[in-house]
């Protein structure tokens, strides 16, 4: 594993970042971790950037712990967020050969070919780049060293499709073998590039596995019955998202076992709702197999919290 | 890859730092054009505030420097980088020799040539400068830096604890009813900013560190406010402890073994003064070295009354103002004086007629006679070891010898001036020119690393009330003699007197 972590908290006074997170990416991997705005992404990213420390838990990058990365590690790594703060007075052109010596396997030509393809204006000071600009300079301050590495932390906040697309095109057409490690809630955008991926909910890490797992193990079902029915009030948790329109139930079936669908549903239904006439199923884009576990996770909390506060109505311990 | 960050470092900030030097330069420039006797008048006011130009140059580049790559936040691009933190900061710190240090180095040396003297000693002068400046000015500046990310954020943490500190000096000033701090307007004054300079020392060297190596800036902002706090606690010490450790720091305090001080009231005083309820006790002072000046730098007396009852306890001089009393050595070390107790009107009136005790505990430091030289006192023009490139010359008034000096590194704090004609024997009164410092270390802070120095001794009284052994006729023969002191010893001595304090107001 090209980064490894157990166990790690992150807290912030009295509140935790991160609990009890723990995350293997295999080399080669193109690993998204995906969660929607504060679930604890960027406090990830930075964790293993060695940016912040962890409050609890161990992190190795390349197979040294995060809070002793030095510079042997960091020559292997590329880095590119949509926070990163890069010196405003310098122009493009002149921060490139600032970096240039740092890094042993820096390569001019690729460099040259990256700023051309991304339109970089080497003579602008980057303070007057645009938000999609300086996103594409940080980019094209990571990729020219062929990183072993690449960190992508929010990439494409706030960038418009056109240079969503390039940058896309940019990364994908230079970064070789390169392991990305991207944090994204603008799923559309990296679901066919990414091999692997873990949901980050409230600083709690909710799956990892890899896509071609997930997108086998999780379908989209159709299940048209023989007249509109009610449903019994226990469903199999495994189904999430269940829906029933008149006579078509809905759902994404969590542990899809295609050969057998056919009399789980039946047993899961009961007599009571009728016969199945058809069953159709669908692989589920990235998109909605994370509203939905995360929709899932918030019930699932939901009535904890619920109780808790009725707890305390009631003046209880 | 140190070079190549301050290369970097270069390149942005050459402005600010070809701005600083400029203002080292013209500093330098200036107090150089306004030679021994700081004229012409009008540059004296902008000579007088270019140093603080300088400092003002020097914080602006200290804090863009290292806001180039700052350390607080978690989003700089060089954190994610393969640049090793030691060489980021020693890159800092190279930056700063480069462009403050050099120019300085070149500024101070190219002074002190510039006024005749010699390279080593221009050399060294410099240096101590450029030293000092580093230790109490640059490093705490850099660790300022380290926890900020803006010149605005500088500032602001500056004035705050400029504030704070005033605030409780100023709080202390009220509890102790209006008194100052005991030992401010002392020799021992330089305590307060020495204290404050090593603890804005200490806290950058732990701060920098820590800054640059584990990035804790909470915890660097912490030490910060526990410095501001601990600034003030120094101005709230007893005398008895400050002046026992300054009595700790005598270079010679076998000096002043012999000196014995006796309260004498069967002399009595002759000079009248206005004020009803100052006692004037005659004092002796005996043993006291020849050539020597002995200043009591504070009185304390305790009125009892016979029968042991605590009358009052406080300072001899209520006035601050009072606190320079320097007693010159006489042939036999033997001195007959008077030391001056200012009582509050209250006390007073409760004690005048009765018969009390008058227990006295002097403070006192002995000086020695450094160096003493001599020079023509008209148009004298001379280069000693003691006081560097001295000038004389008759004031504008026509009433005055002035002497202008200029010294590479610190001035002398204390010195006398003396007319003498040594065909008559005639000698005017010495004039002492003498701001006491008790610092057992001489820095070059201001205006650079030369020192400009000088004072005036008196020929003649313009209203024709006093006549001067040494007048204006006798100039062409006479000389001027410079002496320099420096503190040997300082110590204590107990007095104490039976007295009944009406006896000794003269109306």
């Amino acid at each position: 594993m090209i980064i490894q972590a157990s166990g790690i908290w992150k807290t912030f006074g009295r509140f935790h970042a991160l609990q009890d997170f723990s995350l293997g990416v295999p080399e080669g991997s193109t690993f998204a971790l995906v969660g929607a705005n504060g679930a604890g992404k960027t406090t990830t990213i930075k964790l293993l950037m060695n940016i912040m420390a962890p409050t609890k838990g161990t992190l190795t990058v390349l197979g040294a712990e995060s809070q002793k990365l030095s510079p042997r590690e960091l020559v292997q790594i590329g880095y590119v967020s949509e926070q990163q703060k890069m010196p405003g007075r310098t122009q493009v052109g002149a921060y490139l050969r600032y970096l240039r010596p740092f890094y042993p396997r820096w390569d001019q030509s690729l460099e040259t070919e990256i700023v051309t393809q991304l339109g970089l204006p080497l003579e602008r000071r980057i303070r007057d780049l645009s938000h999609g600009m300086r996103i594409k300079m940080a980019l094209a301050c990571a990729l020219p060293y062929r990183p072993r590495l690449l960190v992508l932390d929010e990439p494409f906040s706030g960038l418009d499709p056109l240079v969503r697309e390039e940058f896309m095109g940019s990364l994908l057409r230079h970064a070789g073998d390169v392991t990305v490690f991207i944090s994204s809630h603008e799923l559309s955008e990296i679901e066919d590039a990414t091999t692997h991926v873990a949901f980050l909910d409230s600083g709690a890490l909710l799956l990892q596995e890899s896509m071609a797992d997930l997108k086998a193990r999780l379908r989209g079902v159709r299940v048209t019955l023989d007249a509109p029915a009610r449903l019994p009030r226990q469903l199999p948790p495994e189904w999430l998202d269940v829906r029933l329109e008149g006579d078509v139930l809905r759902f994404i079936d969590t542990r899809d076992s295609t050969g057998q669908i056919g009399e789980r549903i039946a047993a899961a239904i009961g007599p009571a709702a009728g016969k199945v006439r058809q069953i159709e199923t669908e692989p589920v884009p990235l998109r909605s197999i994370f509203t939905t576990l995360a929709r899932a996770e918030r019930e699932r909390k939901a009535p904890k919290e619920n109780f808790r506060k009725g707890k305390a109505r009631r003046g209880e311990a | 890859m140190r070079w190549h960050i301050v290369r970097k470092d270069l390149a942005q900030l050459w402005i600010f730092a070809a701005i600083a030097a400029f203002a080292e330069f013209a500093n330098a420039g200036l107090w150089f054009a306004l030679g021994p006797f700081q004229q012409p008048q009008e540059l004296v006011v902008a000579a007088q505030v270019f140093p603080f130009v300088v400092w003002i140059a020097i914080l602006f580049l200290t804090v863009a420097a290292v806001h180039q790559d700052p350390i607080p936040g978690a989003s700089q691009d060089w954190l994610v980088r393969p640049i090793r933190r030691m060489d980021l900061l020693q890159a800092k710190l190279l930056f700063l020799l480069i462009t403050v240090h050099g120019p300085m180095l070149l500024a101070d040396i190219m002074h002190a040539i510039a006024n005749g003297f010699p390279i080593r000693a221009s050399f060294e002068a410099a240096i101590l400068h450029g030293a000092a400046i580093f230790v109490v000015v640059e490093l705490p500046l850099l660790a300022l830096a380290t926890i900020t990310t803006s010149v605005m954020q500088v500032m602001l943490t500056l004035l705050g604890a400029w504030l704070i500190v005033f605030a409780a000096v100023l709080t202390g000033t009220a509890i102790r009813v209006g008194t100052p701090p005991p030992f401010a307007l002392s020799g021992m004054q330089w305590m307060t900013p020495a204290f404050w300079m090593l603890l804005i020392a200490l806290a950058a060297f732990v701060i920098i560190p820590l800054q640059y190596f584990r990035r804790e800036t909470s915890r660097a902002r912490r030490i910060v406010g526990a410095a501001v706090i601990l600034a003030p606690t120094l101005s709230f010490s007893s005398w008895g402890m400050v002046f026992s450790f300054q009595e700790a720091l005598s270079p010679h305090p076998a000096d002043a073994a012999n000196v014995a001080l006796v309260l004498s009231p069967a002399a009595k005083p002759a000079t009248p003064i206005s004020s009803d309820n100052t006692v004037r006790l005659p004092v002796t002072i005996s043993g006291l070295p020849p050539e020597s000046l002995l200043l009591i730098d504070r009185a304390y007396i305790h009125l009892l009354g016979l029968d042991g009852t605590g009358l009052y306890r406080g300072r001899t001089t209520l006035k601050l103002s009072s606190h320079h009393d320097f007693v010159h050595a006489e042939e036999g070390g033997e001195v007959h004086t008077i030391q001056q107790i200012e009582f509050p009107a209250k006390i007073y009136e409760l004690v005048r007629t009765r018969p009390v005790r008058a227990e006295i505990e002097f403070s006192l430091t002995l000086f020695q006679t450094e160096d003493t030289e001599t020079m023509n006192p008209l148009n004298g023009d001379k280069r000693m070891a003691a006081f560097g490139w001295c000038k004389a010359r008759v004031d504008d008034d026509g009433d005055e010898i002035q002497l202008g000096c200029i010294k590479p590194g610190a001035a002398p704090s204390c010195f006398g001036l003396e007319l003498e004609n040594p065909e008559s024997g005639g000698r005017n009164p010495e004039t002492l020119v003498c701001d006491p410092d008790y610092a057992p270390y001489a820095l070059p802070f201001y205006p650079d690393a030369v020192s400009q120095f000088g004072g005036a001794v008196r020929f003649a009284d313009k209203h024709g009330f006093a006549n001067f052994p040494v007048d204006a006729s006798q100039l062409p023969q006479a000389t001027l003699m410079v002496q320099w002191y420096r503190p040997g010893a300082h110590f204590t001595r107990d007095a104490a007197a039976e007295i009944q304090p009406a006896d000794w107001v003269l109306h």
